[in-house]
């Protein structure tokens, strides 16, 4: 899924205007010269050189705004690409509530799943891994992973 | 098939542990590992003072006391998730003075307010740290130097509005000079700040003795006055400001245990306990002795009013060295 | 030689012994986890410690620490994810070789360089530490400003095909770094008033989402449906050693020397020595166009780098007190609970401790040789597993890596965000190596233009006024000026050049 540099560039210096005004509002520190908005000001304009020399570039190639080659000439790669961006967000919503275990399970199985895992063995896979998961990262590096609604059974 | 049924009586168990808190809450507290939030970098004082504390605790408690970082912000983001986390008891933190700053500045609504006070177990005085090599003998003369050169010296030891920019601001105007005339160049601590002034950066680093003392040790630095009412035990040469300059101007960083807010009395008294036994321990004891940190105790209410008290004086430097919104 | 009995005497005990190999496995168990780095393995460890003699407790933390780095290039050569920051500089090189089917060429390299880098580091230590740690200390923010703009210019050598996206890519990593209240004012920048962004964005998470996601995501696009990677054995990995060190004896000894100046440099350790010995030997190699395509010579020079590093940063640690990275910022604690005050006196008042702890250095860098040998012919199983259930583990293993590095859930947010970005940014051939520098150098860069800049009263002779500061200034216009002269000069004999390598790279292509 390659952009054409005209359109990358395009984005880009649209960013770049955003950041540079953003940090126009950025409070002057009494007795500092030199405030917060120096710093993002020159990058924002370094940025926003690099984009217009990209668009020229881009516009100097010509060619369409979009060029598919590879994965991204079938349809299924973008689904599975945006089905494991929103497993990722699922986790993020549900880790706390839900618990480790429950959600790493259902994440790891539809991933597994989507990936045309058999089903035993997606089961299996997503199960132990969770449940390692937790055990070693609780136990011995003090990482609190949520129980969630496991927990009266933590280990 | 063993993932199958694995899974089904996983499935089960989820379902069970729904309806079982009743049965759980009978338990008596603590009966699972408590979480002890820091909200600085692994390595530093904070830190260190929280894990001796957390490993003596856990002994006290019958059950482990797991210490976390929540790093970032100036604080911001620790002192939030402590406050945000479940009054049960299971999720305490270490509170540092820059609750007491933070507010003023307008980067959040958390004030000391927002927590229950269980113990203070730290104060360390902040003291006026010149090269070894500077021409001033004592802090009189460095103020009449300041006085005769205003923005000539810059002092550095944290970020900007940070503790020990305070400490010399409020020195300052409490002696009728005007603050803004010793520049703050701010750095990510103490330790940046005093290789700065060893490598000639800058002239002054107000933070504390223990932070120094390797250099005071070494004699790559000297330390004018320090702002507490009594002179520090390790160092007993450094006069006190009220000694130096007959001005008495007292600010330190603290730190202290609390909870979120809304922490049920059972749990309360029984950590205030669990933490007096923590404070007294030989082991604590020590370990800040070695360290060089200073203790100061307070607990409950009187930890509540320390930490108001602490608030105010900030608050007023802030409002005069314009940081404050 | 009494001193050297005595020490030696210290550290012959079969517990002091034991300690420290339990102290290496842990390293090594941490340092290969994305999102752990040394510097938590060395935290962990702190409440144990408590409880041991003060041999025994600092050995274990020099044992750990020096495993952890090694074992942070594991998980970086096999699934490209970087165990630890000091690894993200040769990650991509080091995965392209796997993909070659040499992942034990290039992890056997990684522990032969990485043991010796040790060794050179402790002997610098050893032998000129406090002469060093006086240099050290005479760097304020001017010499750092300039050091710091130096690493940057190490951007233009590591990636891009296009210098432009190369640029592009880095000021993505300065405008990253630049998100949060982590700057000099303390005003908060981008952030939304949200108390998280506030915390500034983390560069671990970012790292796991721009290397590792990234990949899971183009993987996972495809299908998955790849065989496994076939590897080469190479079998005995101590056999061809010899070679290696014939061959790359210059890289070795460049990666040395830069990796422990940079140790030596409070506020700098080893993962800003990993990318500019990258940097530079990309720049003196004799085939610069073989880098990025699974090349050994600059994972020699930056592993040999960021090993010898972790020695350098004791210099200042143990004269002075200050600490040289994030490590000895935890070691010094546990040295003043140890009553080993760090200070010139210490190598005076207690030199058998010094030299045991200079011992325990020595032997950690031995041991790191059976022990990674282990771990290396272990870690290599895990190529076995089909792609289609690898992916789903690698992506579990970056959530868990993510949230470990503050706790909470925000990093994976985080690491997701940087994982999209990457896979767009690579899919349009911006390289990401040059954004993660950007990330790691922002804030040194930032904090150090304008301390001094408050310093001078704004003035910009002050970056030229103190000698080191001006050397290093002249030193990098020097370099800036004869890259610019180079490239226009091979742009003047050549016209055509660019415009054919622009147009070879462009959408357009038939």
């Amino acid at each position: 899924m390659r952009f054409n540099d005209a359109v990358l560039g395009a984005v880009l210096l649209a960013f770049s205007i955003t950041i540079g005004l953003w940090a126009r509002s950025f409070p002057a520190i009494p007795g500092q010269e030199y405030g917060a908005a120096v710093f993002p000001t020159l990058v924002a304009v370094a940025l926003g050189g690099c984009a217009l020399l990209l668009i020229l570039s881009g516009l100097r190639q010509g060619g369409g705004v979009l060029l598919f080659e590879g994965w991204a000439r079938a349809p299924g790669g973008y689904v599975r690409i945006l089905c494991t961006i929103a497993l990722v967000i699922f986790y993020i919503l549900a880790a706390k509530p839900l618990g480790f275990i429950p959600t790493m399970t259902v994440v790891l199985l539809f991933t597994l799943r989507m990936l045309k895992t058999g089903w035993l063995p997606a089961i299996a896979v997503a199960l132990a891994t969770a449940i390692v998961l937790q055990w070693s990262f609780g136990n011995f590096l003090q990482v609190p992973l949520p129980w969630g609604i496991l927990s009266a059974w933590r280990f | 098939m063993i993932g199958r049924r694995l899974f089904c009586s996983l499935a089960a168990g989820a379902v069970a542990a729904v309806f079982m808190p009743a049965a759980v809450a009978l338990a008596e507290y603590p009966d699972r590992p408590i979480t002890l939030i820091v909200p600085w970098g692994a390595g530093g004082g904070t830190d260190s003072t929280a894990r001796i504390i957390g490993s003596i605790l856990q002994k006290e408690l019958g059950q482990p006391v797991n210490v976390v970082n929540r790093t970032g912000g100036s604080g911001v983001v620790g002192h939030s998730a402590i406050a945000d986390a479940d009054p049960d008891g299971y999720t305490l933190g270490i509170a540092t003075v820059e609750i007491g700053m933070m507010h003023w500045q307008g980067l959040t609504e958390l004030t000391y307010a927002d927590y229950t006070p269980l113990t203070l177990m730290n104060e360390d005085p902040g003291a006026v740290q010149v090269s070894a090599d500077a021409p001033w003998a004592d802090l009189p003369a460095l103020i009449e130097d300041i006085k005769a050169n205003p923005g000539k010296y810059k002092a550095s030891g944290t970020g900007q509005g940070g503790i020990w920019h305070l400490a010399i601001a409020g020195l300052l105007s409490k002696l009728g000079v005007d603050p803004s005339s010793v520049p703050w160049v701010p750095s990510n601590g103490a330790a940046p700040g005093l290789q700065d002034l060893v490598a000639g950066g800058v002239s002054i680093v107000p933070c504390s003795i223990p932070e120094a003392r390797s250099l005071l040790s070494a004699g790559r630095v000297k330390s004018l006055a320090v702002m507490s009412e009594e002179r520090n035990a390790a160092f007993p040469d450094i006069p006190t400001t009220k000694e130096a300059v007959g001005v008495s101007w007292t600010l330190g960083a603290w730190r202290g245990i609390v909870a979120p807010k809304g922490l049920p009395e059972a749990e309360s008294a029984k950590l205030i306990a669990a933490l007096q036994k923590v404070y007294d321990s030989e082991e604590y004891k020590s370990f800040m002795a070695k360290q060089g940190f200073g203790v100061r105790w307070a607990s409950g209410q009187e930890f509540a009013d320390f930490m108001k008290a602490s608030d105010e004086t900030l608050g007023e430097v802030m409002k005069e060295v314009g940081l404050a919104k | 030689m009494s001193t050297m009995e005595a020490a030696f005497g210290l550290i012959l005990h079969w517990n002091v012994l034991a300690t420290i190999m339990a102290a290496a496995l842990f390293g090594l168990f941490v340092g290969a986890i994305p999102g752990l780095t040394a510097t938590m393995a060395i935290a962990l460890l702190v409440p144990v410690t408590f409880f041991m003699d003060p041999v025994p407790a600092v050995g274990a933390m020099v044992a750990c620490s020096a495993m952890a780095i090694f074992a942070g290039d594991i998980p970086g050569t096999l699934l490209r994810i970087p165990g630890t920051p000091a690894s993200a500089a040769y990650t991509n090189e080091a995965f392209r070789m796997t993909q070659k089917g040499e992942a034990e060429r290039a992890l056997g390299a990684n522990l032969l360089f990485s043991a010796v880098g040790g060794l050179f580091g402790t002997l610098v230590l050893m032998f000129t530490a406090p002469w060093l740690a006086e240099i050290a200390l005479k760097f304020s923010s001017f010499e750092y400003f300039w050091m710091a703009l130096l690493g940057l210019t190490c951007a233009a050598f590591i990636g891009a095909s296009a210098p432009v996206k190369g640029l592009i890519s880095l000021l993505i990593g300065l405008f990253v770094a630049t998100i949060g209240l982590n700057n000099p004012a303390g005003v908060p920048r981008f952030a939304f008033g949200n108390a998280n962004l506030m915390g500034g964005i983390d560069f671990i998470s970012a790292m796991i989402g721009l290397f590792a996601v990234s990949e899971v995501l183009r993987t996972v696009a495809g299908g998955a449906r790849q065989a496994p990677m076939v590897q080469a054995s190479i079998g005995n990995l101590f056999r061809g050693w010899g070679r290696l060190l014939k061959t790359y004896w210059r890289q070795q000894l460049r990666g040395n020397i830069l990796g422990t100046a940079i140790g030596v440099l409070p506020g700098s350790g080893a993962d800003i020595a990993a990318w500019v010995s990258y940097a530079i030997s990309r720049r003196f190699s004799k085939t610069p166009e073989k880098f990025g395509t699974g090349h050994l010579e600059g994972i020699v020079e930056s592993t040999s780098a960021n090993n010898s590093s972790l020695a350098g940063a004791w210099v200042p640690a143990l004269v002075f007190g200050i600490p040289g990275d994030s490590i000895t910022a935890v070691v010094i604690g546990v040295l003043y609970v140890k009553g080993l005050n760090p200070g010139p006196t210490l190598f005076l008042t207690d030199p058998q401790t010094i030299y045991a702890v200079f011992l325990i250095f020595i032997l950690a860098n031995l041991i790191m040789i059976p022990f990674g040998w282990g771990t290396i012919k272990l870690a290599k199983q895990i190529l076995r597993v089909p792609s289609k259930m690898l992916m789903p583990i690698i992506l579990a293993f970056c959530i868990v890596g993510a949230f470990a590095t503050n706790n909470t859930v925000f990093n994976v947010s985080v690491m997701l965000v940087f994982g999209v970005l990457g896979f767009v940014m690579e899919e349009n051939e911006i390289p990401i190596a040059p954004c993660i520098l950007g990330i790691v150098l922002g804030p040194m860069l930032e904090q150090n233009f304008v301390t001094s800049m408050i310093k001078a009263d704004g003035s910009f002779l002050g970056f030229f006024e103190r000698p080191i500061a001006a050397s290093l200034g002249v030193v990098t216009l020097l370099i800036w000026s004869w890259s610019l002269a180079s490239y226009l000069l091979a742009r003047q004999r050549s016209p055509h050049a660019a415009d054919v390598q622009a147009a070879g790279r462009g959408p357009t292509k038939p």
